[in-house]
């Protein structure tokens, strides 16, 4: 072995240790778990990646210990104003610390657990909540509520949410139940299937989902089964961009004149913020499906139900 | 690997057979689907089709079985083309870079919402955008591959490589950009999917489809040639360059206004030159038609699967030519290793 090899063998091994030392030293750090003697502080400085999850804060009134929100959060207005840290599950690290985050919340992924867990090793508590249902929503307000110290203010939300949907149920008990197409996007064909907020809103506003046995929450499906369920309401929230046209209109499904929702004039173009966010806001966003569905129990939707 | 020459008899009989071939594989196509319509309804007998049968039929499905049609026999024709002028048995259609621009176009025109019926472009904004991504990448990938006037194969396949890869960290870039709702459109979009567009859009495809194959059609006596290598064509009096310039061109503009029209649909354009080449050998005056052929009737089948196999849900084409046509192959391959030596 010459020396200038032996230098560069003794370089490696060098290098290989350090490598060896640096993942010893992450897998040794204690994970900084809350003491057991003093109960967590209630935190001061909260981050909200979801806009469900910000909906939630706000109407437990936590709006002021906001921080930072995700990309996507346009309301209330006094978040939207917030720095923005990214999309759904991948803030920023360097962001969260920098705004001494205490709380993050967002929505769960399994996807983005690593950054997750990494943001966890830095010392920032994250709450992970899932707001794709009905259920899922008035569970993610007791999470929220009961780590913040609003849990009285949780069970009054959850039980105004309750009463206003049993509300809209028993409206709607006798009624008809026509078929619903609720299109996400178009070209190719999205539509909201079983296991979205946007599935039970329709059978609690009395409808019918056509695409009840797509195989996921938001699925692509063929058009011409869809086509071929003739359903009798469209609603379509695929147009997000702003100032697209709004209200009722056939729209490019004029194109299928068979249609019973073309021939009756009851496709209806909605801002895709009016009710594909699911919080404390569903409901609400539950009755407009109604006034789309049963405007003779509910009474027709007003032109800014439309509107962002 | 030797096989019998090219008889006119022979040439004809293949071309019917697969005619034959693809033409079931149409009615198949359009008989078959998501919607409650039976061969029988097409054929005449039984219930004639009430009105929403036949709308769905007439217009959703066959304008989309004939568009899987045109594209499947424009991929494979411009697969045959690359492999013959890159002497590479590992070309396909987006070697060489069209696909990397034309994706990059289509993407930004979803960014920018021209896929909508009602915006600038009618319905047809984003195939339109991806079309002309397409000519620019050619472009410039035949701009920076010309060396002293000579396009070298070398130059050509890695400049398409390298383009190919900045385009697709741009679409990423693009990509974290977009909201949610453009990030699905995006990403379907390129894992490719066929469109329902009205006739007259697929009626021009196809005629621009079809212009191209005959025009890589005429020179196929010189693919044949070029199997001996530039050198050797050359000195059988082949004008290599004009040969590799022109097929370059034709091929990308088949290529590109596939993934135009239907995003990236990967594997028809390689899988299918080979299987062909296994069963017909390897001169061009047959393998060219017969790839038009047989790559149109393959897509369609492979439609036809990513559409009423789940149904109703629908599955990305490109999805199913790659594991369908990816094993397929492969068995194919291993079980005439031993006879020839093709690959």
């Amino acid at each position: 072995m010459s020396p200038k090899s032996r230098t560069r063998a003794w370089l490696h091994l060098l290098l290989h240790l350090l490598a060896c030392l640096a993942l010893l030293g992450c897998g040794a750090e204690p994970p900084p778990a809350p003491s057991a003697e003093s109960a967590p502080a209630i935190p001061e400085r909260i981050v909200v990646m979801a806009p469900s999850a910000a909906e939630i804060v706000d109407v437990l009134g936590l709006s002021d210990r906001v921080v930072g929100v995700g990309d996507f959060v346009q309301w209330p207005p006094r978040l939207a104003a917030l720095p923005k840290l990214g999309a759904y599950d991948a803030p920023n690290p360097e962001q969260v610390l920098t705004l001494r985050t205490d709380l993050l919340i967002v929505t769960g992924s399994k996807a983005a657990s690593a950054n997750l867990e990494h943001l966890r090793r830095l010392g920032i508590e994250v709450m992970e909540i899932d707001t794709t249902t009905y259920q899922g929503v008035l569970a993610s307000l007791h999470q929220v509520g009961g780590r913040l110290g609003r849990a009285e203010r949780a069970r009054g939300v959850e039980r105004g949410i309750r009463t206003k949907m049993e509300g809209i149920r028993r409206r709607v008990a006798g009624a008809a139940r026509p078929r619903v197409l609720f299109v996400v996007g178009q070209n190719p064909l999205y539509v909201a299937g079983p296991g979205s907020h946007v599935d039970e809103m329709i059978a609690a506003a009395g409808g019918r989902n056509v695409a009840a046995d797509a195989l996921s929450p938001y699925q692509l499906v063929s058009l011409e089964a869809m086509l071929d369920r003739q359903p009798e309401v469209i609603i379509d929230v695929s147009d997000n961009r702003p100032g697209a046209p709004r209200g009722r209109a056939a729209g490019a499904w004029g194109q299928w004149s068979f249609l019973p929702a073309v021939k009756q004039r009851r496709v209806y173009h909605v801002d895709p913020v009016r009710l594909v966010i699911p919080g404390p806001r569903l409901p609400e966003m539950t009755e407009l499906v109604g006034k789309l569905i049963h405007p003779e129990v509910f009474g027709e939707a007003a032109a800014e139900e439309f509107l962002p | 690997m030797t096989r019998s020459p090219l008889s006119a008899r022979r040439l004809l009989a293949w071309l019917l057979a697969l005619t034959a071939t693809l033409a079931a594989c149409l009615l198949l196509g359009t008989a078959l689907g998501a919607g409650r319509i039976s061969l029988l309804h097409l054929l005449g007998w039984g219930d004639s089709p009430d009105a929403v049968q036949a709308v769905i039929l007439w217009k959703v499905r066959l304008p989309r079985v004939l568009l899987a049609a045109v594209l499947g026999g424009s991929l494979t024709a411009a697969g045959v083309a690359f492999q013959a002028i890159l002497r590479n048995p590992l070309a396909d259609p987006y070697v060489l870079g069209v696909s990397g621009g034309a994706s990059i176009g289509g993407v930004l025109a979803l960014l920018l919402g021209l896929g909508r019926a009602d915006s600038l472009l009618g319905g047809v904004g984003v195939q339109a955008c991806a079309f002309l991504g397409a000519l620019v990448a050619l472009f410039v990938v035949e701009w920076i591959a010309t060396v002293e006037g000579r396009l070298t194969v070398y130059t050509l396949l890695l400049t398409g490589a390298v383009f190919n890869a900045f385009s697709g960290a741009l679409i990423f870039f693009i990509q974290s950009l977009a909201s949610m709702e453009q990030l699905h459109a995006i990403v379907f979009y390129l894992m490719g999917s066929i469109p329902s567009l009205g006739y007259r859009t697929v009626g021009g495809i196809a005629f621009a489809s079809l212009a191209a194959v005959v025009l890589l059609f005429l020179m196929a006596r010189d693919y044949n040639v070029l199997s001996l290598g530039e050198q050797g064509a050359a000195q059988l009096g082949v004008d290599v360059e004009r040969i590799k310039r022109r097929t370059f061109i034709l091929g990308s503009l088949l290529t590109g206004l596939a993934v135009a029209s239907a995003g990236l649909i990967g594997f028809v354009g390689l899988v299918v030159p080979h299987l062909l080449r296994l069963v017909l050998g390897s001169d061009h005056r047959l393998l060219l038609p017969a790839g038009f052929l047989g790559g149109a009737a393959f897509l369609v089948l492979a439609d036809l699967g990513a559409r009423s196999l789940l149904a109703p849900n629908e599955v990305p084409v490109g999805v199913v030519t790659a594991l369908v046509g990816g094993p397929f192959f492969l068995y194919l391959m291993r079980r005439n290793r031993k006879r020839h030596s093709v690959l």
